[in-house]
């Protein structure tokens, strides 16, 4: 009896270790298979700088990457405030009553809406309403929705993670609330902040759904050629990725194939980079809490 | 006989004469002639138990008499909780945890490399300091070590779980609510419930990690007066902090403290009524009288 | 500080605690900015609100035209989709029956790959490897999330696609609801994984350990105790992964076809699986570029975008309220 329970227990606990063995290398796998095939367009240095060129060799995601940092700094520039002040406030002053519940049932509800539906949403409001074109700036605002309840959470997270030391010490000194909020708090979650952001950051990079419907003007050969006027349309890295496949024939067209992977790869690469770098600070942030606590 | 009346109650030596005692040894002898049964059910040799590098437990040595209650007593941190559950290898599930030397149930070496733990465990069951029922119902509770021994038809199922219920004093109250949630039983009603889980496989050890200290006098003398009931047929181990409750219970009594490097060490082992009238070690004196501890 | 009263000179401020003077001045305007700043951030909380009702408002009222000019009626029941024919003379075909079963076909599927995977791996992080799951297995399912969800697409275009169609059917791109359904699968095992591993933590340890001295192996541990107790975790976990695929737009629409057919299983039995077909979110965005020139059809679009939400709303209340009952009912 005992030895068909042990095995049993042993075959069970096999297929558990066997099933996240299969993923983890599932996802070893994708990386390296991206990143060997746009090994190539990665490591040729024209490839950062020039234009795209379908149906020919040589091309490049210059513009691309060009709008895609263009589109990450506006974006982060309009949410990282808003976002840090919603966490402020739900960390320091909200109370506990029903205007409370209703702000932070807002704030999820915005977070579960599909990017889709905001790229669908940016359009009608950012693009239609106002009577103009897809910019990046409706991007931008599009990409604020999405981001906006996230940078709010961590922002939140980040504040309740301080010491109450901290803050009564600044308020036993006679600082008013804003003033230890400002002087002494941000300051002392910036590190976790600053990790925040950069995730934050790092899903701008790979968004692709909103932007398509905001800030796109789907082709390939149209470009703002590096403009930098906000209600000017552009494609991001991701938006091009789709387009492509829709434009052109990566089956028949080998070098059109040989792009995408490029981009592709460049992609993952961008993923990895955030990824460490915000583990890193994730990193460096703790050892920071751990000093002033 | 209640368990209050006990304590006024001399207990029945064997006219065995006893043999002079040097102060500080612990002799085997002393405890199996003094208490009126033979058979040992357990012993324990040269227990060493380590937590990483760190020694918690040093040289334990006990004999623990069939059918009898034993008490191990000490001040807190005195290392009897890790003697008890290596007892029954609930410490395997600490990681870093190691234990050398030998623990004996009837012949067979519990901490032996062929040993299996989980077949001990049916036969030397625990009960723990805060009643733990499972979140189902109190039927499936009392029948969850029959469940995982193995098929077994329904109604002996029933029938065993019933018996279980009535040994451990429960079943009056609970038989007309079989199917509800574990967790609206009382304290009181939940450790006894506890107790009908491990009778249910019927074992022929029992040990209890300070099961009363969750609970108020009346439960606990409930309990009390199930344990020299369930006395004769199971062996009890009991660790308690509580003197008075060691003195009221117990055959025969253990008593440890802290040693150098804070591992925990045997003082002192003998019948239980000995022990707390004349203790043969003045640090076993100074416990029982309060001057520490 | 003291005001002066009558024609009594002021009493000069008494100094602070380092000696400094305190100055009337700076503490007002102290005050003041304590006041405005709780204003500005509650302005910023309530940013949140502004959005969700904006966001309603605009859906609905694009997608209106779809109730009063196409009809419900044969927007839900008719399967033949062809907003873009003759835009302007309005002799296009909305109904979206098609893409609405094709969304909840392909979450289906992706649900019933992703949960096993997803428990495997919370059981593994949480219960049968704990250190190699924190050090090693928490960053990989990071990094996973980290994936743009284009890549994805991509890698099922030039990857999983070429596989397929070696078992599918000749002349079939091996795109469909079996390709759609393994793309998004990967892409929402790291949600269910995540949350359930939060629920298997907080089941506490004295019923691991009630359960372990019982006698009871460590699968059986698993398998009896722990993943019922984090029950209401999982769950959760699964309908937010649902609401996430649900979502999913741009992967799914590079391998599953984008054709407005219902693959008929009685035909072609698990071959249907491998027949291109389309979903909610794909049928929105093949419109993307149609959106100013054709009103119908954007309004189609919209309405389908307002199911979306609905759909995935309603599984999210659904959820809230069976957590709710359950803690209600615990005595």
């Amino acid at each position: 009896m005992n030895r068909r329970l042990r095995r049993n227990n042993s075959i069970a606990i096999g297929v558990v270790r066997g099933m996240v063995l299969l993923l983890v290398a599932l996802l070893v796998w994708m990386i390296v298979l991206m990143l060997s095939k746009g090994w190539s367009e990665l490591t040729r240095g024209g490839f950062y700088t020039s234009v795209p060129n379908i149906g020919g060799p040589g091309g490049g995601i210059g513009p691309q990457l060009f709008n895609t940092i263009y589109v990450l700094v506006l974006s982060m520039l309009i949410v990282l405030p808003i976002g840090l002040a919603g966490g402020i406030f739900f960390a320091e002053y909200a109370g506990t009553g029903r205007v409370t519940n209703l702000l932070r049932r807002a704030s999820e509800t915005l977070a579960t809406l599909p990017s889709i539906v905001v790229g669908l949403f940016g359009y009608a409001f950012f693009v239609q309403a106002t009577n103009s074109h897809p910019s990046r700036l409706a991007a931008a605002l599009s990409l604020t929705v999405i981001n906006l309840p996230y940078v709010v959470r961590i922002s939140e997270d980040a504040l309740r993670a301080l010491p109450p030391a901290l803050r009564e010490g600044s308020l036993g000194l006679g600082a008013t609330r804003w003033q230890t909020v400002s002087r002494v708090l941000v300051p002392a979650a910036l590190p976790a902040l600053i990790t925040g952001a950069i995730i934050a950051a790092g899903r701008v990079f790979g968004e692709a759904a909103a932007i398509l419907f905001t800030g796109s003007n789907f082709s390939l050969t149209a470009h703002s050629n590096y403009s930098l006027n906000p209600f000017d349309s552009g494609d991001t890295l991701a938006v091009d990725l789709y387009v492509f496949r829709i434009q052109a024939e990566p089956n028949v067209v080998t070098d059109a194939r040989q792009y995408a992977d490029g981009v592709a790869a460049v992609l993952v690469l961008a993923v990895l980079l955030f990824n460490v770098g915000a583990r890193l600070l994730g990193r460096a942030a703790v050892r920071r809490l751990q000093r002033t606590a | 006989m209640t368990a209050i009346e006990r304590i006024q109650e001399p207990v029945a030596l064997s006219p065995v004469p006893q043999p002079p005692r040097p102060a500080n040894r612990v002799t085997p002898e002393a405890v199996t002639s003094a208490v009126d049964s033979p058979a040992l059910k357990m012993s324990v040799h040269n227990l060493h138990c380590y937590y990483g590098d760190f020694l918690a437990v040093r040289n334990v040595s006990l004999e623990i008499p069939a059918g009898k209650i034993t008490a191990i007593i000490g001040p807190s941190g005195c290392g009897k909780s890790t003697v008890l559950r290596s007892i029954n290898r609930m410490n395997d599930l600490v990681p870093g945890f190691r234990a050398t030397g030998s623990i004996m149930l009837d012949r067979e070496d519990i901490l032996g490399p062929t040993s299996d733990a989980i077949a001990m465990r049916r036969r030397v069951g625990m009960l723990f300091q805060r009643p733990n029922p499972f979140p189902t119902s109190i039927f499936d509770n009392v029948a969850y070590g029959l469940r995982i021994a193995g098929r077994m038809p329904k109604k002996q199922v029933a029938e065993i779980v019933e018996r279980a219920l009535e040994r451990a004093a429960l079943l009056d109250e609970v038989k007309d609510r079989m199917d509800r949630s574990a967790l609206g039983l009382s304290g009181g009603q939940q450790q006894r419930l506890c107790l009908a889980r491990a009778l249910a496989v019927d074992p022929e050890v029992i040990l209890m990690d300070e099961p009363c200290s969750a609970l108020d006098p009346i439960a606990t003398l409930r309990i009390e007066d199930l344990m020299r009931e369930l006395a004769g047929s199971v062996t009890q181990i009991i660790v308690t902090h509580n003197m008075q409750q060691a003195a009221r219970v117990s055959d025969a009594t253990a008593f440890m403290l802290m040693g150098e490097g804070r591992a925990g060490e045997l003082v002192e082992i003998g019948p239980t009524v000995e022990l707390f009238r004349n203790p043969r070690d003045r640090r076993t004196e100074d416990y029982i009288t309060g001057r520490f501890g | 500080m003291t005001a002066g009263q009558g024609g009594e000179a002021p009493t000069p401020p008494a100094p602070g605690l380092s000696g400094a003077v305190a100055v009337p001045g700076l503490r007002r305007r102290s005050r003041l900015l304590d006041r405005v700043s709780r204003h500005v951030l509650l302005a910023g909380a309530g940013i949140n609100v502004v959005l969700v009702v904006l966001v309603v408002i605009f859906l609905l009222s694009r997608a209106w035209p779809t109730i009063t000019d196409i009809g419900l009626g044969s927007f839900f029941g008719s399967t033949t989709w062809d907003p873009d024919a003759g835009i302007g003379f309005g002799v296009g075909m909305f109904g979206a029956l098609a893409p609405i079963i094709g969304s909840f076909a392909v979450v289906l599927l992706a649900l019933l790959i992703a949960v096993p995977f997803a428990l495997a791996v919370a059981v593994f992080i949480t219960d049968t490897n704990p250190r190699v799951g924190e050090r090693f297995i928490r960053p990989a399912v990071e990094v996973f999330v980290g994936i743009p969800s284009v890549v994805y697409g991509y890698i099922g275009f030039i990857a999983l696609l070429p596989l397929l169609r070696n078992i599918a059917p000749p002349g079939r791109e091996g795109s469909g609801i079996l390709a759609a359904g393994i793309v998004l699968a990967i892409m929402v095992i790291p949600t269910i994984a995540t949350i359930s591993a939060d629920g298997l933590y907080a089941v506490p340890r004295a019923l691991k350990e009630g359960s372990a001295a019982l006698g009871a192996t460590q699968w059986q541990t698993i398998r009896r105790v722990l993943l019922p107790a984090a029950r209401a975790s999982i769950v959760s976990g699964i309908v937010l992964g649902f609401a996430r695929a649900m979502g999913e737009a741009l992967a799914v629409a590079l391998v599953i076809g984008d054709v407005n057919v219902i693959p008929s299983v009685t035909k072609d039995g698990l071959g249907a699986l491998l027949q291109p077909f389309t979903t909610m979110t794909v049928t929105i965005t093949d419109g993307v570029d149609k959106l100013a020139i054709n009103p119908e059809g954007t309004a189609a679009r919209y309405m389908l975008a307002v199911v979306l939400l609905l759909v995935t709303f309603l599984a999210i209340i659904l959820v809230r309220l069976a957590a709710r009952g359950r803690r209600g009912s615990r005595a």
